[in-house]
């Protein structure tokens, strides 16, 4: 009998028909890929001790990256750590002097997520967070009554508290942080949304001149492409003395770094990326966990990849010890390879046990019939190009709910009228990209 | 009796040849035997056929020849080469009597034969005694005649049989098929009957007819006096013009309905126009009216045997029988296909008989490609057995239609090789359709394999499980640490919900650990029927003295592991709680 709440089976199986990862329950279904997990639940303890990590998930379309991230994201939540995710896109990269390089900064900020606020924009209630418990600390070491410590007369107080927390744990900016996030106390207290929200959007870097910001919260400085890292860095120090456990953050979509046209900027960003690598694993930040998704393309390509940087070609080059079956998962490079059949067996096995759980039915699907039904799908015209198994679990899911509703329809019917469609990104030819 | 005479210094086994009791009969075209060395132009099959047929005759097996006379005639001259070595006439007088019985158009011959013979032994009772059996035996010039020849084939009268007499042995290619002649026989008979009513209709017998417009010829065309010898001989000279055109115009009906296509030329040709014209007006013109009909009503549909001497005879005659095929077809290609090798069967006399399977195979390809590639071999099956091994290949934009890669052309390249090289027919059609298949990839697992990866997996989810389940941070536990002294470190927890003055009612689950904060903000929800805008809880927190997103962040902490999922949600400007949640809170 499987052991699983029916919450969680009931995530999984509504989920997984809709094509997107269950939110809940999802360790259930992650056939195949325990030594990764295994490597990524040491590497989270490594920065909940302090240590700082960059990780690389390589896998080609319909391996799974997105699955994986969306799974570091759920562990790590649940690990309280702040976790944040942004997509590399053609309008937001690592390096820029035109600005790109602050919607990327923005994109992370927007999407900070903590586990009670998991779908992103959880900045706001970090910021309160970190408010009160500079207001409590205030408060008890002045002795003076939680209740009245927000009234006018205490507010220099205050103010000079959450200044001198920003000093110590930051290191660049830290003034116009301090001074912002002081307005957004004065926001606050004195009921002025419109300053909390100018507060916020300077956090967030949504200033685009240094004037507006100066009209509106009387800071110099603004956030942009070149000292946004820093402010991720200030963010990861908050997040820590906060009581959380370190700072997360994914960018998915890598690949659009090596669609960068000119050979200059492109070298810049992947520059960036070798100081974050070097920043993390030289001990310059702490708690500190960014993962990188891309395909194996992005990684490899000697002309356009990460490998066509030769100082980050060096430090992630496969250990030439590796084989397929001897694997180290502790390079900073993880390959995802695709599911092979017997996992995709076992995985649909796990599913039939969830589905069944689910809605307490024993449906009638032997270990044969999945074997039938896998034969068929895997031999669909277009199956070996771009069948993943998010589609064969989608249509296994939706054939066991057809079973469950009409029990005496023919299994190898259904099987037949399975069809497998194309879903993958519709790219240009990489190669093809202009070099400018 | 002696045994087969061989005269291609060949031997041959024929116990294996054919099966007793079933004769498949080589066709061999009607000819005009003359010796029994005529055998030597015939077919490998032919020949061998003639001896089974010889044999069987020799052992009292009489095979139906089905009309291919030829043999017979063979074994007539056989016999005749085998008496002049022996000059056993009692032996070769009751074969030929055999021989006559069984095969009624050498019983002629036979007799003829017979009685020259007898005639050059002087054996004068035997003369007699056979003259004595059958009375119309007579060996003349009469006997070639058509009416003698059909008389008792077509049941003729001795007016029809004149009549035919009267005609010249036809002697083209369409007449020399046997059933041909008859229909034309039989419908020229018919078509004269005819006319001789229209003219009785005119008071007149045809004859009269003839005799007038041949009148008006000989009167022309010779200076002969009216009535005199030269002058009647000259009258039915001209009228077997006449009869011989209303021949060619049966002719013409019947290979009109057999669809062969060459026409004969039915102008009357006689040099004086006068005689011309009254006879395309009296004759004619009644014949074109009345010849249609009447042969639709009278010709019988050809017998396969017919028409596959007729394909033979005119080698692009199948066009006509395809575009009819093509014409209807509406989908249904196994008939099509059926079709297509019927008329080949038609065919199989056809020099050209691979032309139908190229050009069907063509046809089809728009349709169904397995049919089309079925069709194409059977061309190559003909081909490699025509004189000249042409070896079409199937044109680019039809190899397009039917392929769906270049792996299903390759595939189809070595079925055609192959069968060129073993001509396994059979083998070859069986290995069309496996070119289509697409590969079935077979999935197979690994029951070993699949227990390491559940195993994994298990192991997996318990360490996840680790992970994922609830630390359970309650912040109603208070830890302090007081240093003592140097050695000393002084831990005390304190849980804050024991400290409360429980000013609040707790109606909520004793699991949750709610502060009294949390239940005073739960209360302010209940109280506003759990929902409240967010500006309205921001004032209620900040009367508190609260910041309201941490105190919202902190119950939906609390309460995330004994929900799932959080208490409070944030939609636009509201806080809500819903209410199935808000019961599980409760206490119990």
């Amino acid at each position: 009998m499987i052991n699983i709440k029916p919450k969680e089976a009931s995530a999984i199986i509504n989920s997984l028909i809709s094509g997107v990862v269950p939110k809940m329950g999802v360790q259930h279904i992650t056939v195949g890929r325990s030594e990764e997990i295994n490597a990524f639940v040491l590497s989270l303890e490594d920065v909940k001790n302090g240590q700082s990590l960059v990780k690389f998930w390589i896998g080609d379309f319909g391996s799974g990256k997105s699955f994986m991230l969306h799974l570091l994201n759920t562990v790590a939540m649940k690990q309280k750590f702040v976790v944040a995710n942004a997509d590399f896109t053609p309008d937001n990269r690592l390096y820029a002097n035109d600005g790109k390089g602050l919607a990327l900064y923005s994109a992370i900020m927007d999407n900070v997520a903590i586990q009670t606020k998991p779908e992103g924009g959880a900045l706001p209630t970090l910021m309160e967070k970190w408010i009160e418990q500079v207001t409590s600390k205030t408060s008890e070491e002045n002795n003076i009554p939680v209740t009245e410590i927000r009234n006018d007369q205490y507010q220099k107080l205050i103010s000079a508290n959450i200044m001198k927390t920003i000093n110590e744990i930051t290191e660049v900016g830290g003034f116009d942080f301090g001074t912002v996030v002081i307005k957004y106390y004065e926001g606050y207290i004195n009921g002025d949304d419109q300053q909390c929200r100018n507060a916020l959007k300077w956090l967030k870097g949504e200033y685009k001149t240094k004037i507006e910001a100066r009209q509106d919260l009387g800071v110099r400085e603004i956030i942009n492409d070149q000292n946004y890292y820093d402010m991720l860095k200030n963010f990861c120090k908050l997040f820590v003395s906060m009581g959380y456990s370190g700072f997360m953050i994914n960018m998915d979509e890598a690949i659009n770094l090596y669609k960068i046209a000119t050979s200059t900027m492109r070298e810049k960003n992947y520059e960036k990326i070798l100081t974050i690598y070097n920043d993390c694993f030289q001990g310059k930040v702490n708690n500190l966990f960014i993962n990188f998704a891309g395909t194996k393309e992005f990684l490899e390509n000697e002309r356009r990849g990460l490998f066509s940087y030769q100082a980050l070609k060096s430090r992630l080059e496969t250990n030439k010890y590796e084989t397929a079956e001897i694997r180290d998962l502790a390079q900073p490079v993880i390959r995802l390879m695709p599911l092979d059949h017997n996992e995709i067996f076992v995985l649909l096995k796990k599913l039939r046990e969830i589905f069944n759980s689910n809605y307490k039915v024993e449906i009638d699907i032997s270990d044969e019939d999945i074997i039938s039904f896998m034969e068929v799908i895997f031999n669909k015209p277009g199956a070996s190009e771009f069948l993943t198994p998010r589609e064969v679990i989608r249509d296994f899911l939706n054939i066991m709910n057809l079973l469950r509703q009409n029990p005496h329809v023919d299994k190898s019917c259904l099987f037949g009228e399975i069809e497998v469609s194309d879903e993958r990104p519709k790219d240009d030819l990489l190669d093809s990209i202009e070099e400018l | 009796m002696d045994g087969i005479i061989d005269i291609t210094n060949e031997s041959y086994d024929l116990r294996e040849l054919y099966e007793k009791d079933k004769f498949d009969v080589p066709s061999w075209k009607h000819q005009y035997i003359y010796s029994y060395g005529d055998l030597g132009g015939a077919t490998l099959e032919q020949k061998k056929f003639y001896y089974v047929f010889k044999e069987s005759f020799l052992k009292g097996k009489y095979i139906d020849l089905k009309g291919n006379t030829n043999y017979a005639f063979i074994l007539l001259f056989n016999f005749l080469e085998i008496y002049d070595d022996d000059k056993n006439i009692d032996r070769l007088q009751i074969q030929f009597s055999l021989l006559g019985a069984h095969y009624s158009e050498t019983k002629q011959y036979c007799t003829s034969f017979l009685l020259k013979l007898l005639e050059k032994i002087g054996d004068q009772d035997r003369i007699n005694q056979l003259k004595q059996e059958d009375k119309s035996l007579s060996y003349n010039d009469d006997y070639w005649k058509l009416g003698n020849r059909y008389r008792e084939k077509l049941y003729l009268n001795e007016t029809d049989v004149q009549l035919l007499n009267k005609l010249e042995n036809p002697t083209n290619n369409f007449c020399d098929i046997e059933a041909c002649k008859i229909e034309i026989l039989r419908l020229y008979i018919a078509l004269f009957n005819e006319l001789e009513k229209v003219c009785l209709d005119d008071n007149v017998t045809l004859q009269q007819v003839f005799d007038y417009i041949a009148g008006i010829y000989v009167k022309k065309q010779y200076s002969y006096q009216k009535g005199s010898v030269n002058y009647k001989y000259s009258i039915e000279e001209t009228k077997k013009y006449f009869y011989q055109n209303i021949f060619k115009h049966a002719e013409n009906a019947v290979r009109e309905i057999y669809a062969h296509k060459r026409k004969l030329n039915t102008d009357l040709g006689l040099h004086v126009s006068n005689a011309n014209d009254k006879y395309n007006e009296r004759i004619t013109s009644v014949i074109e009216d009345l010849l249609p009909q009447l042969a639709k009503k009278l010709v019988k549909k050809a017998h396969s045997d017919t028409e596959k001497e007729l394909y033979a005879l005119n080698t692009s005659r199948w066009k006509i029988k395809f575009e009819e095929l093509t014409d209807k077809y509406k989908g249904d290609y196994k008939q099509f296909k059926s079709d297509i090798v019927a008329l080949g069967i038609l065919n199989e006399k056809n020099p050209s008989i691979e032309h139908i399977f190229y050009e069907a195979s063509k046809f089809i390809s728009k349709y169904h490609r397995e049919t089309a590639l079925t069709l194409y071999i059977y061309y190559l099956h003909y081909d490699l057995r025509s004189e000249s091994f042409d070896n079409k290949e199937l044109t680019k934009s039809i190899q397009k239609n039917i392929f769906e890669s270049n792996k299903q052309l390759h595939d189809f390249q070595l079925v055609v090789s192959q069968y060129i090289n073993d001509r396994d027919l059979l083998g070859a059609l069986r290995s069309i359709p496996p070119i289509f298949e697409t590969n079935r990839k077979k999935i197979s697992v690994n029951l070993d394999t699949i227990k390491e990866v559940e195993i994994s997996l298990s192991e997996t989810v318990n360490l996840l499980n680790e992970y994922l389940c609830d630390d359970f941070e309650n912040e109603d536990i208070l830890i302090q640490s007081i240093q003592i002294n140097d050695k000393e470190l002084e831990i005390k927890i304190t849980d804050k919900k024991a400290e409360t003055k429980d000013e609040v009612q707790n109606i909520y689950s004793s699991e949750l650990l709610l502060s009294e904060t949390q239940i005073s903000v739960l209360s302010f929800f209940t109280k506003n029927n759990l929902s409240i805008t967010t500006d309205d809880f921001k004032d209620y927190a900040k009367n508190n003295g609260w910041f309201a997103r941490p105190i919202i962040d902190g119950i939906n902490e609390t309460c995330y592991e004994f929900l799932d999922d959080i208490l409070i949600e944030e939609d636009d400007n509201y806080y809500i709680i819903t209410e199935n949640y808000y019961q599980t809170i409760l206490a119990q």
